[in-house]
């Protein structure tokens, strides 16, 4: 069973292979999605993390799951070399660029724990796999091409792991580095991780994406991660390991 | 901080030019200086053969060792017959000591499209306003 829903100002779909699958399920999921958002959007006046950025709340009176998230941030910041800040510009917090990757792997382990073993989360293009698809294959997913929304430049079979694309294709510049945040990022236009879970995959796709061309090298250091980068000429480089992913 | 992030992109930029144009031109590098009076130039080809062509040197030449965002990266250029036939990397090693993969384990490729069927697509956030308004109207229709 495959449903959609717009939460968190993109569209979020799972599909669940396994058999006993309800709608009801689904719906579990959507509606703690829902709560993440009410809590960590910087649009919504009411979410908490508008209230700490107009100082109305201490740091010991946030909620477990902010504290969660700073305590991530903080470790995220220190392992990107800061190119992984949630302190943006203009000071304020907005903890857009990790809260949406570990949403994915917290929904994809609600999902365990109620018993699916085959599915896949998808929030805004980033991505947890389980188990098998429908056809008892491997997941069979595409990173889309930059150029051309329309079709993939590559497609590839995973199981149990997290793959995250940062760009600059369909919301304009909306990644900035901290080290320089009037830097534009012309030059690298798509930036694809696969990791062990959608949280990782989306930390490192963000704080890769920030270095520019550098990124991809950075990222050929971690043995854990593969990555696709694409620049503007539509020229790849990608990690020594990635080519285990592609569709034969 | 930010004055040394700067020195260590330039660096990099310039040894990825450098490489970039080595492996490009396979050995058959020769750099010219950058003559303003040649980019007008429109005399006949008799003549370019004169122009500022800078010749290297024959030898190996070890570069400054420069503190990039993995760890440390130093190179040398090996030039041949006054061309730059090969770059070595002499260091690269992370904190902590382990070696350095990178730049020389790399691959690249021209992107190609791929038309077959997926279970879904990963892409930068799918999340303008026009996209996410068009969607919720398509959808609107939907539920009718």
């Amino acid at each position: 069973m495959k449903l959609s829903k717009i939460v968190m100002g993109t569209v979020v779909t799972i599909d669940i292979v396994d058999p006993q699958v309800l709608a009801s399920d689904i719906e579990k999921v959507f509606n703690y999605l829902e709560q993440v958002e009410e809590k960590f959007s910087v649009f919504k006046v009411s979410s908490e993390i508008s209230r700490i950025n107009r100082g109305e709340l201490n740091h010991e009176n946030y909620s477990a799951e902010m504290k969660e998230i700073f305590s991530l941030a903080a470790k995220t910041k220190v392992e990107t070399n800061g190119y992984f800040d949630i302190v943006t510009d203009k000071g304020q917090f907005n903890p857009s660029g990790i809260v949406k990757g570990w949403a994915i792997s917290k929904a994809a382990d609600l999902l365990k724990v109620a018993g699916f073993k085959n599915f896949y989360v998808e929030i805004g293009g980033d991505i947890e796999v389980a188990g098998k698809n429908s056809s008892n294959n491997l997941w069979r997913v595409g990173i889309r091409n930059p150029f051309d929304l329309e079709k993939n430049v590559k497609i590839l079979e995973l199981d149990n792991c997290g793959i995250a694309t940062s760009g600059i294709y369909l919301r304009g510049q909306h990644i900035y580095n901290p080290h320089n945040p009037n830097e534009k990022f012309s030059d690298i236009v798509s930036l694809t991780v696969v990791a062990k879970n959608a949280y990782e995959a989306d930390r490192f796709a963000t704080a890769a994406f920030a270095m520019g061309r550098e990124g991809i090298v950075w990222l050929e250091n971690f043995p854990e991660l593969e990555a696709y980068m694409i620049d503007k000429n539509g020229q790849a480089t990608f990690t020594s390991g990635f080519e285990k992913y592609i569709t034969k | 901080m930010k004055n040394n992030l700067k020195k260590i992109i330039l660096s990099l930029f310039v040894i990825g030019a450098f490489i970039f144009y080595a492996i490009y031109r396979q050995g058959n590098f020769t750099p010219q200086t950058n003559d303003k009076n040649t980019a007008n130039n429109n005399t006949p080809s008799s003549n370019t053969g004169n122009k500022t062509n800078v010749i290297y040197k024959d030898g190996e030449y070890t570069g400054a060792s420069f503190d990039a965002l993995y760890g440390v990266l130093q190179v040398k250029a090996v030039v041949q017959g006054g061309k730059l036939t090969d770059v070595i990397f002499l260091s690269g090693t992370q904190e902590g000591g382990r070696p350095l993969r990178g730049l020389d384990t790399l691959k690249s490729e021209a992107i190609t499209a791929q038309s077959a069927n997926v279970d879904t697509v990963s892409g930068a956030t799918n999340s303008s306003g026009a996209f996410v308004s068009s969607l919720a109207s398509a959808l609107a229709q939907a539920t009718k």
